[in-house]
């Protein structure tokens, strides 16, 4: 059903810039009709002389962007990239997230490439070799486009075009956008439908393609990922750290899983990116991060999936058998960290690693 | 990322996304105003005294007050953070008094999270940021800075058998907020989060974790100003903030006792009267050693602004 009106000002029957795509402003968090109606937020819509969101605000008194139309979508066949239980995101500035140069066994990993974009010299080098020759590693590569929304209105098509051509990783997720569960809908669904239109030009790349599903809510990640599967898309990638964080992973995980098994006929690869621990209930999905090795470097331990301070007593005193620690328990490695913190630090991440990759298998 | 909700987003970056009441609106304030040019950064200011913050012409922070300098401009954030925006960019600088809290618990305090697990494979996480010291005023200081900066009084446990104080604040906010920071890493690390702190940030953040882990000993009329710490790699972190400051500190040496290594440094004699004057401690023991010793010495002892 239709809202007749809008928090926008505009009737949403006839909509001009999204047509029937956008069913009408539901949302009640929006920071616009909270402003309007006398609470105001500090540094979105306080200073009121200052607000962020006047494009979207029906008295603002700004112009609001011109929305991207909505793409017609080009198939293509794709096949799946057979993601592993958890694939290892890795610090590009830090070597000693390099696990195979230790000799550890990873069929794939994750680059950032926010962090090649950000560090000229290191673009430069990664783009003279390619990502394979510049990383020293052999196995896959997959290319992940997450990145802090400062970054991501910077890239256009071709940018994107030209880098990922030169890097020459194994796969690629499209890119990646932002949207608020709290800001105007006509913001969020305009990232939407840029998303989707990113998912149709990717087609004319030569490289495995991931798709993204992301949205402020359950209407615009349907839409999304149906355009996305439309287009032919199998392996699906869904960053989830601020709906973790918001405890509103419930709301939409169940039923992007349900959906996409209805759609893909159970044929499909997902992978969520950005929490460091295994959630109950939700089964036959991977998982990407780096908090094997940033709460390694704060020395936390993982054990079924879930982290702990070395210090803590539940674990503390607790043997394992990993291939990394081999019969030592934590306290062993706080031992270590004052003789050795380098080959602590190691053994810790390398642990992380495999713990995670263990407990999380189909 | 940009995901999930937006005043998180603005917690995270700027600290901000806390509400206002600003009334029922049936037309927005209009903006006019100058902007102030600092390399690619720009801090526009309105005709009604608001302030936006600029990155390449896009409107990156808005904020309600500012301290407009020469050469920067300050936002007070919460949570003991200023933004200093200046021809450098955008930096976080810490306030002198978080500074301090900072300080002693980089000496004398932990940070950290424990799993208690319950029935049925769940778990509860308890988040604990504590401060040790059998000095009821240094325990009294931590609790003034904690109200201040969080607007959390911790609890005090006393151990009758030592006189010994734990301060503890069960908060996770503030358990991430001084992760981020890094001030306690791995076990039983600390770490000097040198890039946030300007001067008097650097003055207070020695001053506290000196309050906690210093040592002032007598010999006769002399005196010995010493650092002690058994994480080498913070105490070297703390050696060149003195450095930064202008003091000259000894090398690090290196003490086998019977409990481990222990290291330690040492201020040289002749930037005593530096050291007690600009830095100084909130520890009455040390507080009464330097005064006896300024007396001595036939300096006058300068009061600061602290008190102290």
């Amino acid at each position: 059903m239709i809202e007749k009106k809008g928090k926008c000002g505009l009737n949403c029957e006839d909509c001009p810039y999204f047509g029937r795509l956008c069913t009408g402003c539901v949302i009640e968090s929006c920071l616009v009709d909270h402003c309007i109606r006398g609470t105001s937020y500090t540094g979105i819509t306080h200073p009121t002389g200052l607000c962020v969101l006047r494009p979207y605000c029906p008295i603002g008194g700004k112009v609001r962007p011109p929305p991207t139309p909505s793409p017609y979508m080009r198939k293509k066949s794709m096949k799946k990239i057979d993601f592993p239980s958890f694939i290892p995101e890795i610090d590009l500035f830090d070597q000693k997230s390099w696990l195979w140069e230790e000799g550890v066994q990873t069929p794939i990993v994750s680059v950032p490439l926010w962090q090649l974009i950000t560090n000229k010299s290191k673009l430069s080098q990664a783009l003279d070799k390619g990502l394979h020759d510049y990383l020293g590693f052999g196995g896959k590569i997959l290319l992940s486009t997450i990145m802090p929304d400062e970054l991501i209105d910077r890239l256009k098509k071709n940018d994107y075009f030209e880098l990922i051509n030169d890097l020459k990783p194994d796969a690629t997720m499209i890119p990646d956008n932002y949207t608020y569960t709290d800001m105007p809908l006509y913001q969020s669904w305009s990232q939407t439908i840029k998303l989707v239109t990113f998912a149709n030009d990717f087609l004319d790349l030569g490289v495995s393609l991931i798709g993204m599903i992301k949205g402020a809510n359950l209407q615009q990640v349907y839409w999304s990922f149906t355009k996305e599967i439309e287009a032919g898309y199998v392996s699906f990638a869904m960053p989830i750290r601020e709906l973790f964080e918001e405890e509103r992973l419930d709301e939409f995980l169940p039923y992007i899983i349900q959906t996409i098994k209805e759609r893909r006929n159970k044929d499909f690869e997902l992978v969520l990116y950005g929490i460091g621990q295994r959630l109950k209930g939700y089964r036959d999905i991977s998982y990407s991060n780096l908090s094997w090795f940033l709460r390694a470097k704060r020395g936390e331990y993982y054990k079924d999936g879930l982290f702990y301070d070395l210090r803590d007593p539940s674990i503390r005193f607790e043997e394992c058998y990993c291939d990394a620690c081999k019969g030592i328990m934590p306290q062993d490695i706080i031992d270590l960290w004052f003789e050795n913190k380098e080959r602590a630090l190691k053994i810790l991440a390398i642990h992380n690693f495999l713990d995670l990759g263990r407990k999380w298998k189909r | 990322m940009g995901g999930g909700s937006a005043i998180r987003r603005v917690k995270r970056n700027f600290l901000q996304g806390k509400p206002v009441s600003t009334g029922k609106k049936e037309v927005c304030a209009k903006t006019q105003g100058t902007v102030i040019v600092f390399g690619e950064y720009g801090v526009h200011k309105s005709g009604k005294g608001e302030y936006e913050l600029l990155r390449k012409g896009v409107t990156i922070g808005i904020f309600s007050e500012a301290q407009i300098k020469e050469y920067e401009v300050l936002f007070a954030l919460s949570h003991g953070v200023i933004l200093e925006v200046s021809k450098g960019g955008i930096k976080e600088i810490i306030t002198p008094e978080k500074a301090t809290l900072l300080g002693l618990i980089a000496a004398d305090g932990s940070n950290m999270f424990r799993r208690e697990q319950r029935l049925r494979g769940s778990y509860r996480t308890e988040y604990s940021t504590r401060f040790y010291s059998d000095d009821k005023e240094l325990a009294n200081l931590f609790s003034m800075l904690s109200e201040e900066i969080y607007g959390i009084t911790p609890h005090h446990y006393n151990r009758k058998k030592d006189n010994l104080i734990t301060s503890v604040i069960y908060n996770k906010g503030i358990f991430y907020d001084l992760t981020d920071l890094n001030i306690k890493g791995g076990p039983y690390e600390f770490h000097v989060p040198r890039d946030h702190l300007n001067n008097d940030g650097k003055k207070a953040f020695v001053k506290g974790f000196f309050s906690g882990d210093g040592n002032v000993s007598i010999a006769g009329d002399k005196i010995t100003i010493r650092f002690y710490s058994s994480y080498k790699e913070g105490l070297e972190e703390l050696r060149l903030v003195l450095i930064d400051l202008g003091f000259h500190p000894h090398e690090i040496l290196e003490y086998v006792q019977p409990t481990g290594i222990v290291y330690c440094f040492s201020v040289p004699r002749e930037e005593h009267v530096k050291f007690i004057n600009e830095i100084g401690s909130y520890k009455p023991r040390h507080v009464r050693i330097f005064e006896e010793y300024l007396r001595k010495s036939g300096y006058e002892v300068e009061k600061r602004d602290d008190g102290s």
